[in-house]
């Protein structure tokens, strides 16, 4: 088995050659750049760092950063692999087609590259040669976690992507691909600028614990003489390396023992827009439906217009003011979240009568007030993720990010949580539903600024604790704020948020024919 | 209901008229299990009394029409019955479930389609079919199957795709019929089911709800139109000014007039024209 898909794999190799003459010579030009990017990315850490302290500390921060591709991108990249769902039929048992994939791989493309990298850095650091014995287990460790950590993924990958969540996870790799993008090129520049930053030092320290790290920490502190250090180095990457062999036995036998559901007929022949993306429970499609309403009511749209345009507006009046450009970076995401969940605040009224059809169908409150979440979560957390990234480039100091990250989630997620108490207590009348959204509503002098008021403020003052945390970890920088901002700021938003869904919820379960009478009146 | 050639006998069928069926259909479910049963329902706003200690029973496989003046209560019964308007006192089951204490539970056994009522009209009418199946609990291939079937029926195959805002008021009403059927349900109430819709539509609209009776299930439905609920319905329930005034089969309420004399003498129908004779021969400005 194995012989065979080696065979099999070598085959795979060399069709990139063929095909049409422009197709070699593209896949070949290609693979020229893939293999010159692999030297270059060997030559570049001891062509700019000046003392072997700073080069190894950049060579841990690139290790661990190559690791974490080959473990992350076959997640959302993987239809060129060989699949495990390809050798269900085979007269194999799970255990010789896993081990035989596994082995197999290592005559991939990715592999070949991987390994034209090691070389590489055996050519390029001379005094890594001192240690032969050294250097076999680290590339052994870099080969046998970057080839599993690669299968893992791209079995799981395989495993959660059925049919209408394609789209889902191809979004999902190109928004980590945006965050990690404006991080990753301010990272280098800030290295190229000046080598022997603290910055990269701190990175080197804190990667060397992780699984795609360890493997060349362990080897500098075998070569420094800390032998414990080096167990405990070994050890963390064992213990990885191990999970990954346990993950993939598990991968392997429910991809060689299941099929995915085969789509429904009228879905399967017509496009659902949104509602092919999420799974068919209440939660799930009262999103998918707000989702489409966003796209297609004038009224939603200007509200996502406006949250941009009130937070640059604001920006610009500080900056008009004088304030620092290092602190007003600061306030345009928190702003833009705050306005984005204070948006949902009167969601029920929005609806108009149409709200009949949730109160009819017995949809529980909870179900209704999380439903509508999802867009403002589908829109608000990508715009968190890539503008925390940008905030922390403007910033100037990335170790900024985790900490960013938590105080923006969190802003959005108790502004959720209040509009949603606020929409269900404090309905107020609004324009019907594809009217202008500037035309004034059709009933006078009801209330809609105390609603508007309260929610904003209780959003404001909700909000105050995760600012706090953030704030704090932007000014002193140290692992322990950043960490404590990114999850006590992620669990006090969900908690906020949860809780306005329940009691938000509870409000709606009672109140579902008042809004229908409510609504009459404003329609 | 054109009469056509058996295949069988080869002899021509002459289809039951469906008001015979009705009378056949009224016998027959008497004694059959109680769906829904208000009791001394009562809705006052304020002074206002909009329903006076209504009570309303529908048994399994039986149609019920209500009737009334504008005005008289038809639409508070029914969404008082549905589960959209709290009633002030009283109490309304289905199958023993309490609608007011149960709610959920009771949504599920019922199907309905309020008037005047928005839809989510930004959906397309796949799209909206879909989203009510699957709040009321029904499996994603079993929806995509019968709002498939649904569509057929209602003769909206070929609309599913456009957004529902821009179907006629007819097909509006049609669409939330099907909505109000998606989840199998075993009473439907309709208040004006047939307002708006086109003769041919609604003679195929009524052929399904009978249908529907015919396998089982109950429908309670509004009307203004007298000779379609004489043909229709077994069961009939007449409402002014916020009480029931007559109720029972429609030949009991009828009581040998037509429907609509019968309508007129119990709601006291009003002299028409009196005191409008301004209204008469010249214009003022003349």
């Amino acid at each position: 088995m194995v012989a065979r898909l080696l065979g099999l794999r070598v085959a795979l190799l060399f069709s990139a050659f063929r095909g049409s003459f422009l197709r070699s010579i593209r896949n070949v030009l290609w693979g020229c750049l893939c293999v010159g990017a692999a030297i270059a990315l060997a030559w570049f850490p001891s062509w700019i760092a000046p003392t072997s302290t700073e080069r190894n500390a950049i060579d841990t921060v690139i290790c661990a950063c190559v690791m974490l591709v080959a473990t992350t991108v076959p997640l959302f990249v993987n239809h060129r692999h060989l699949e495990l769902r390809q050798f269900a039929t085979v007269p194999a048992g799970s255990g010789t087609v896993g081990g035989a994939l596994l082995l197999s791989s290592l005559m991939s493309w990715p592999a070949l590259l991987l390994m034209v990298w090691i070389t590489s850095l055996i050519v390029f650091r001379p005094e890594w040669r001192a240690s032969p014995g050294g250097l076999t287990v680290l590339a052994t460790m870099l080969l046998v976690g970057a080839v599993l950590g690669a299968r893992v993924a791209s079995g799981i990958g395989r495993l959660v992507t059925t049919e209408h969540l394609g789209l889902l996870m191809r979004s999902l790799g190109a928004l980590l691909l945006l965050v990690i993008l404006p991080v990753a090129v301010f990272a280098v520049t800030e290295t190229l600028r000046d080598p022997s930053g603290v910055q990269s030092i701190e990175a080197a320290r804190v990667l060397a614990w992780s699984p795609f790290g360890a493997p060349i920490a362990a080897m500098f502190a075998a070569a420094a003489g800390s032998t414990a250090l080096m167990a405990g180095l070994i050890g963390v990457w064992g213990a990885w390396a191990l999970l990954l062999l346990a993950l993939w036995c598990l991968v392997v036998r429910r991809s060689l023992t299941h099929v995915p559901r085969p789509a429904a007929p009228l879905l399967a022949s017509r496009s659902m827009g949104w509602f092919d993306v999420f799974s068919s429970n209440p939660i799930s499609v009262i999103g998918a439906r707000a989702l489409t309403y966003w796209r297609r009511d004038p009224r939603y749209r200007v509200a996502l217009a406006a949250a941009p345009i009130g937070a640059a507006l604001i920006v610009l009046a500080l900056s008009v003011a004088g304030m620092p450009p290092e602190h007003v970076a600061l306030i345009p995401l928190p702003l833009l979240m705050l306005i984005l969940g204070w948006s949902l605040h009167n969601d029920i009224a929005t609806d108009s009568t149409a709200i009949w059809l949730h109160v009819v169908s017995g949809t529980r409150g909870y179900q209704d007030r999380l439903g509508r979440f999802i867009p403002a979560l589908f829109f608000g957390i990508p715009v968190a993720l890539v503008g925390s990234s940008i905030t922390v480039t403007v910033l100037g100091d990335w170790r900024a990010l985790p900490a960013l990250i938590g105080m923006n989630i969190a802003v959005l997620l108790v502004a959720c949580g209040v509009s949603s108490v606020s929409s269900a207590v404090l309905p107020y009348p609004t324009t019907r539903p594809n009217d202008s959204p500037f035309l004034q509503p059709a009933v006078a002098g009801s209330g809609g600024g105390t609603a508007q008021t309260l929610s904003m403020l209780a959003s404001i003052v909700l909000s105050v604790f995760p600012v706090w945390l953030g704030v704090r970890a932007v000014l002193e920088p140290t692992l322990g704020a950043e960490l404590l901002a990114l999850i006590a700021g992620l669990a006090y938003g969900a908690v906020i948020s949860a809780l306005g869904a329940l009691i938000g919820g509870a409000v709606f379960d009672r109140a579902g024919p008042v809004y229908i009478a409510l609504t009459q009146a404003f329609d | 209901m054109t009469p056509s050639i058996s295949p069988r006998t080869g002899r021509i069928d002459i289809p039951v008229p469906s008001a015979v069926r009705a009378r056949e259909r009224g016998e027959a479910a008497r004694s059959r299990q109680i769906v829904l049963r208000a009791q001394s329902l009562t809705k006052t706003y304020g002074k206002l009394i909009a329903a006076d200690r209504i009570d309303l029973e529908v048994h399994a496989g039986s149609f019920t029409g209500v009737v009334g003046p504008n005005g008289a209560g038809k639409t508070t019964l029914l969404s008082m019955i549905s589960g959209l308007n709290r009633p002030t006192s009283g109490r309304v089951t289905i199958v023993d479930v309490d609608v007011w204490k149960d709610g959920p539970e009771a949504k599920r056994l019922l199907g309905v389609l309020p008037d005047r009522l928005r839809l989510f009209d930004k959906l397309s009418g796949a799209q909206l079919l879909y989203y009510v199946g699957v709040l009321h609990g029904v499996e994603r291939s079993t929806v995509a199957g019968r709002a498939a079937e649904l569509a057929e029926a209602f003769g909206l195959a070929s609309a599913l795709d456009r957004p529902v805002s821009d179907y006629s008021a007819g097909m509006q009403k049609k669409i939330g019929l099907a909505c109000a059927m998606i989840h199998a349900p075993q009473l439907l109430v309709l208040d004006e089911p047939f307002e708006a819709v086109d003769p041919v539509s609604a003679s195929n609209l009524a052929e399904i709800l009978e249908q529907f009776v015919a396998g089982g299930g109950s429908v309670v439905m509004s009307s203004h139109s007298l000779d379609l609920i004489q043909r229709v319905c077994d069961h009939v329930a007449v409402i002014s000014d916020g009480s029931v005034v007559a109720r029972g089969l429609v030949d009991e309420v009828r009581d040998g007039l037509s429907l609509e004399e019968r309508f007129a003498a119990l709601t006291g129908g009003t002299e028409t024209g009196k005191g409008l004779e301004w209204l008469h021969g010249s214009s003022d400005s003349a």
